[in-house]
């Protein structure tokens, strides 16, 4: 036994692998190379009688070569069982355009997401009120996400968000807060805007943390607006939401683009729930968008949406609300 | 960070906020609190006793049969702490029968009782410091001094229990003041109204009294030498050398202020340091002056590749741009973040040089970040710590070590080199903007007089309302600079429940509608009442599993910290998310549906799309609808209900029309359908064109409303999904497209006055010919102005036609505007299509 009778087999092992046109076949090549009775193993067998030198050597090489069919064969299996589907499926033919017209019955009537419900309900209260609604990017540029908001790179504000990246310089969108900057540039004063919207934060899931979660921001641009709006706003806002006065609560609340600050918390089931970003929005904020905070100011918040429609429908775990699970979704209708 | 009130009371009195008030006002008033906690509250009802007798356990060597009296009854404890042995005679704590303890510090409080211990019965316990939570030691029973008597309240002796706050850190990254109890008790007194005990800040007052007091710290010229290499960032340094000092255990009182923040415990001189940073905000570190070669501590930029061994034990290679302060032979302290191990207080110390300095507060977060390494005097430093605070830390270090370690005294002068003084900030305040943003009609004396007591010096300006605000040093470095952040100051103090709400005069303008916004809602309700569910998916995918389902990788946003493998791009389809869905619900369920409106992200514009505009989004953001449909795989019956003599693709037909009806109801537009094997030329349909991995070779097709491709179906291949037995369709819709192709819709046709005329034919097709053809070839002779409509009657596949026809039966509806039809009319548009069928592939069915 030498060298060449190990390089014999790959070549001729390597090349009945390849010819296999089943699955049969396949498995057939495979027991005739690895079976009992395989020449592989007839090899390996055979080594007991070699030097000891040269045993070591074909030993070696006899391993490779087992391990170099073992993935052929895998990779034969995979395109010929798929082959064989695509064999099936070719006789699953039906005629795209044929005029059909009624449906297979689902189960049940169906529904939309608690988040829709909520943010839909929020987008006709704000409308009531003369605001605007309005989208921006969820891949957002620093600038617009933090720059434009009074939080240079260097602000140790930036920790209070752990940020995802991508690798092309931008980031995803940790605040639905990146839309001030974005509607002051596009919009004139006076304006009310609302932004409802995706944001990611980077943190670990579990039942009370996303990476993936929703806000609502909103922002009101006029002359002489005072904390006394801002309140009013909020409380007609919770009246609605909630069906009936509210007790509330302002207090400070620290946001490098707005000044003053606050968080407006909200008594439910029996303790302050923080709810409501706000204030007014940063001078700052308004040159970044290229309004005269001499003659304008205005109001701003951040509402979480998640964390209002978790309360709301009494959700214990925030990762269901992107779980698709519908044993979930079947209880809002 | 934790504030603890008794040491709040060693600056102010507020006893007129009882328990959870206190909280309460912080929360409202100041910062957020995120947790109110009552701490060492047995020590209320722990007294002192004196160990008559104490006599070992007959079989237990750990244990001790102590006889105990409170100067009135005597009771035997059964104790195990060591201590007790040989300490007959001494006071020490106990706690009835009735009482809590925390044992050893434990989370839980128990019950005391009296127990079988042993065969002894042991009425209450002799308690450690961590029984009684005033600190985390449990080595032994609490042991008093001589001046203790029997049955005096143990809180005589050790202070009672304490309530601690803790602060969200976050809610004071603004407020570089308030990261100690000196700050917090400035706070409370503005609120309550109180007057300060103890005014640290005179210390900081920079005039001759503020350099007076620092130089009489200490007499004598300093063997220390202060350099600072000018731009290396360090913009104060102060050192003091203290002689006669041991590394004895901090007294009690220390120690439990200490454990009531959370810090840790090692000797006097290292708590000293840690409390007096707690105390008054200036982070401060004690090296072992025979450890710093030639008495220099010189503040520089780290040589880049230095090495520094950390008080963590850990050696870094430094960088350029760390702050460093070096002795003679390199650094002994990585300036504002973490001191160096050789030069540490250790058990031999016996002289120490003492630091406060001041640090750029961004070099010092970039240095903590860089090595990851955040520590209680970079969160402070990087804040912007103000200079002024620099003699803070010297002054109280130096005061309470003279009184706990007498022997300990300053060896020279503090050795203070300021770089450059920080500018005092004034901000003109015309008190009519405060209560216009305000939206309070608050008094000029409050505003004030609330300003004043947060120690801002109110200078009359021009014109009467008009003020030159001083901003004091430890608001000034960031926090305070204009008008609004005044306004804030009165708005929190006064209080904002206190603003009345107020409707806003303001112009009313209709908003605008968002017609895409519109669009999603109106889809959003139909699926909803035609079955589906909505669900919401993440907007990541992994990259490896979208190429097995055949998406290119070309264009993919990746992160670059991805939360995990199957999250490591931001998806450029919904499918891959849907398919996912798809399988976790086949777990539960064989018959459902699914959709989603969500968006995708590519770093480029699709072929077909225009370019991206960053003036509106930095990448190729679109939104999308997906959908999902799943049914049993045995389809057969299904489809015979749908129409008879339809063999197959229940599911798919069903998705189809929930497509088209969508459409349809929304839009006005009839959508067409075609398979992706006709390889259709549809103009951008560059996103669906290519057949993806998952899709089934002969039942996918694109969806196109007038020649615009607006989306795709396709049943999903077995192969692709886990564990699902049902068959699964997929649609995607590209909304912005699909709402461009909205037809318009407003022109009314009179209804017709004649009547509809019609035939019927029947024609005999190959097996996979498609009706639309026939359709196709049908309108092609037959005038388009006389053809209303045709209608499928009825399909039939068997005996006698070919095992590969199948024979389709349409029926015509044809009329006139002007006439009715006549039967010549009628016969020649017949003639003409059967002459057409006849010239085709197709044949006419006799």
């Amino acid at each position: 036994m030498t060298k060449e009778t190990v390089e014999d087999l790959r070549r001729t092992s390597l090349a009945s692998v390849e010819a296999a046109a089943t699955i049969e076949e396949l498995d057939n090549a495979r027991r005739e190379l690895l079976g009992k009775k395989g020449s592989l193993t007839q090899i390996l067998k055979g080594l007991g009688g070699v030097d000891p030198e040269l045993r070591k050597e074909l030993g070696s090489l006899v391993n490779q070569l087992k391990g170099e069919l073992d993935g052929a064969i895998e990779l034969r299996r995979k395109a010929l069982s798929s082959a064989k589907l695509d064999q099936a499926l070719e006789r699953e033919w039906i005629d795209v355009s044929l005029p059909v017209h009624s449906r297979i019955a689902l189960a049940d009537n169906g529904g939309l997401h608690p988040l829709t419900r909520v943010q839909r309900e929020l987008e006709h209260i704000f409308r009531g009120l003369g605001f605007t609604v309005v989208d921006g990017p969820e891949v957002e540029t620093d600038y617009c996400n933090f720059e434009a908001l009074n939080i240079p790179d260097t602000h140790p504000a930036r920790d209070m968000q752990d940020t995802f990246f991508t690798t092309c310089g931008h980031l995803l969108r940790t605040h639905t807060s990146s839309i001030q900057v974005r509607s002051l540039q596009r919009m004139k004063p006076p304006l009310r805007i609302v932004a409802p919207g995706r944001c990611f934060r980077y943190e670990r899931l579990d039942a009370s943390h996303e990476h993936t979660f929703y806000q609502m921001e909103g922002m009101m641009i006029d002359r002489h607006v005072t904390v006394g709006h801002l309140i009013y706003f909020m409380r007609t806002l919770l009246r609605e939401i909630f069906g009936g006065e509210q007790k509330i609560r302002l207090r400070p609340g620290y946001f490098p683009f707005v000044e003053p600050g606050f968080e407006l918390d909200i008594w439910f089931q029996g303790r302050w729930l923080e709810l409501l970003p706000c204030g007014l929005v940063h001078p700052k904020v308004l040159e970044f968008g290229g309004i005269d905070s001499s003659e304008w100011n205005g109001f701003a918040f951040g509402l979480g949406l998640s964390r209002l429609v978790m309360s709301r429908f009494q959700i214990d775990d925030i990762r269901h609300l992107q779980s698709g699970d519908l044993r979930f979704a079947k209880q809002f209708r | 960070m934790k504030i603890s009130r008794s040491w709040l009371e060693d600056y102010v009195r507020f006893d007129g906020l009882k328990g959870q008030e206190f909280a309460e006002v912080i929360t409202t008033r100041v910062a957020e609190v995120d947790a109110y906690e009552v701490i060492a509250a047995p020590v209320d009802k722990a007294v002192v006793v004196e160990l008559l007798k104490v006599e070992p356990h007959p079989d237990k060597d750990n244990l001790s049969i102590v006889t105990v009296s409170d100067g009135k009854d005597r009771f035997d404890v059964v104790c195990g702490a060591p201590n007790v042995k040989g300490a007959q005679g001494r006071k020490a704590a106990y706690l009835a029968p009735g009482g809590l303890i925390y044992p050893g510090g434990s989370e839980k409080a128990v019950e005391v009782e009296i127990r079988e211990v042993s065969g002894f019965q042991s009425v209450g316990v002799l308690a450690s410091e961590a029984d009684l939570q005033l600190s985390g030691m449990h080595e032994g029973v609490l042991l008093l001094d001589d001046s203790a008597k029997a049955g005096e309240p143990l809180a005589k002796f050790v202070g009672g229990s304490d309530a601690v706050i803790e602060i969200d850190n976050k809610s004071v990254t603004h407020r570089p003041d308030l990261w100690c109890h000196a700050g917090f008790a400035r706070e409370i007194a503005a609120v309550t109204g109180a007057e300060l005990i103890r005014r640290v800040d005179r210390w900081a007052d920079d005039s001759v009294d503020g350099a007076k007091l620092l130089a009489e710290l200490g007499n004598g010229k300093a063997r220390t030498q202060v350099k600072i290499e000018p731009g290396c960032g360090c913009r104060r340094f102060a050192a003091l050398e203290i002689d006669g000092v041991s590394t004895a255990e901090s007294p009690l009182w220390l120690r439990r202020r200490l454990y009531a923040v959370g810090a840790g415990v090692r000797n006097i001189l290292v708590d000293l340091s840690n409390y007096v940073m707690h105390d008054v905000g200036q982070p401060n570190h004690a090296y072992d002056a025979e450890m710093v070669k030639d008495g220099l501590l010189w503040a520089r930029k780290a040589r880049s590749g230095e090495a520094f061994v950390g008080l963590d034990e850990i050696e870094r290679t430094l960088d350029a741009e760390d702050i460093v302060i070096a002795d003679a032979s390199g650094p002994v302290a990585l300036g504002g973040v973490i001191g160096g191990m050789e030069s540490a207080v250790k058990e031999s110390t016996s002289r120490l040089i003492l630091e406060s300095a001041n640090f750029d507060p961004v070099m010092v977060r970039k240095t903590a970040k860089r090595y990851a390494l955040r520590t209680d005097a970079s969160n402070r430093f990087e804040k912007s710590q103000s200079a002024y605070s620099v003699p803070l830390a010297l002054q109280r270090y130096v005061e309470i070590l003279g009184q706990v370690l007498p022997s300990a005294k300053p060896a020279a002068q503090v050795v203070d080199t300021f770089v450059e003084r920080p500018a005092s900030i004034q901000v003109p305040l015309n008190l009519e903007f405060v209560r216009e943003r305000l939206g309070a009609d608050l008094p000029d004396e409050k505003i004030s007089s609330i300003l004043t007591a947060l120690r801002f010096e109110m200078q009359p300006g021009a014109s009467a309302g008009e003020f030159n605000v001083g901003v004091p040093y430890f608001r000034a470095t960031r926090d305070i600079s204009i008008a609004e952040d005044l306004v804030e100051e009165v708005g929190r103090i006064y209080g904002y429940e206190n603003i009345p709400e107020q409707a806003p005069l303001i112009s009313s303008t209709a908003p605008i509608i968002d017609p895409l916004r519109e669009f999603e809602h109106a889809l959003r309700d139909r699926l909803a009442a035609n079955g589906f569910y909505e669900v919401s998916l993440y907007s990541f995918m992994g990259q490896e599993a979208a190429e097995r389902l055949g998406y290119s990788s070309d264009n993919l946003i990746q992160l670059r910290n991805p939360i995990s493998s199957e999250h490591d791009v931001m998806r450029s389809s919904l499918v891959p998310g849907m398919l996912g869905a798809v399988e976790r619900n086949s777990r539960f369920f064989d018959r459902f549906g699914l959709f989603e409106f969500g968006r995708t992200y590519e770093s480029k514009a699709a072929e077909g799309y225009p370019p991206v505009d960053p003036a509106k989004s930095p990448t190729f953001e679109r939104r999308l609808l997906a959908l999902a449909l799943a049914c049993p795989r045995d389809e057969e019956a299904e489809s015979a209900m749908l129409r008879p003599g339809v063999s197959g693709g229940a599911g798919w037909y069903s998705l189809r029309n929930e497509l088209r009806d969508l459409l349809w109801g929304t839009l006005g537009v009839e959508i067409e359908v075609q398979a992706f094997s006709s390889a259709p030329k549809i103009s951008s349909a560059a996103l669906w064109q290519d057949a993806r991995g998952w899709m089934h070779p002969v039942r996918r097709a694109l969806v196109s409303v007038g020649g615009k491709n607006i989306g795709v179906i396709a049943e999903v291949r077995s192969d692709m999904l886990d564990n699902v037995h049902s068959r699964a369709v997929v649609a995607e819709l590209d909304l912005e497209q699909a709402l461009s192709v909205r037809a318009k819709n407003d022109e009314f046709t009179p209804i017709p006055k004649y009547p509809d005329s019609f035939f019927e034919i029947s024609v005999v097709m190959p097996e996979r010919s498609s009706y639309s053809k026939l359709e196709k070839l049908v309108r092609g002779c037959v005038d388009v102005s006389l053809l209303r409509r045709i209608e499928l009657l009825s399909l039939y596949q068997g005996a006698p036609l070919k095992d590969n026809e199948k024979s389709v039966s349409i029926k015509l509806f044809l009329g006139a505007e002007d006439r009715t039809l006549s039967g010549d009319e009628l016969k020649q548009i017949q003639d003409g299509v059967i002459s057409s069928v006849e010239s085709s592939a197709f044949a006419l069915r006799s």
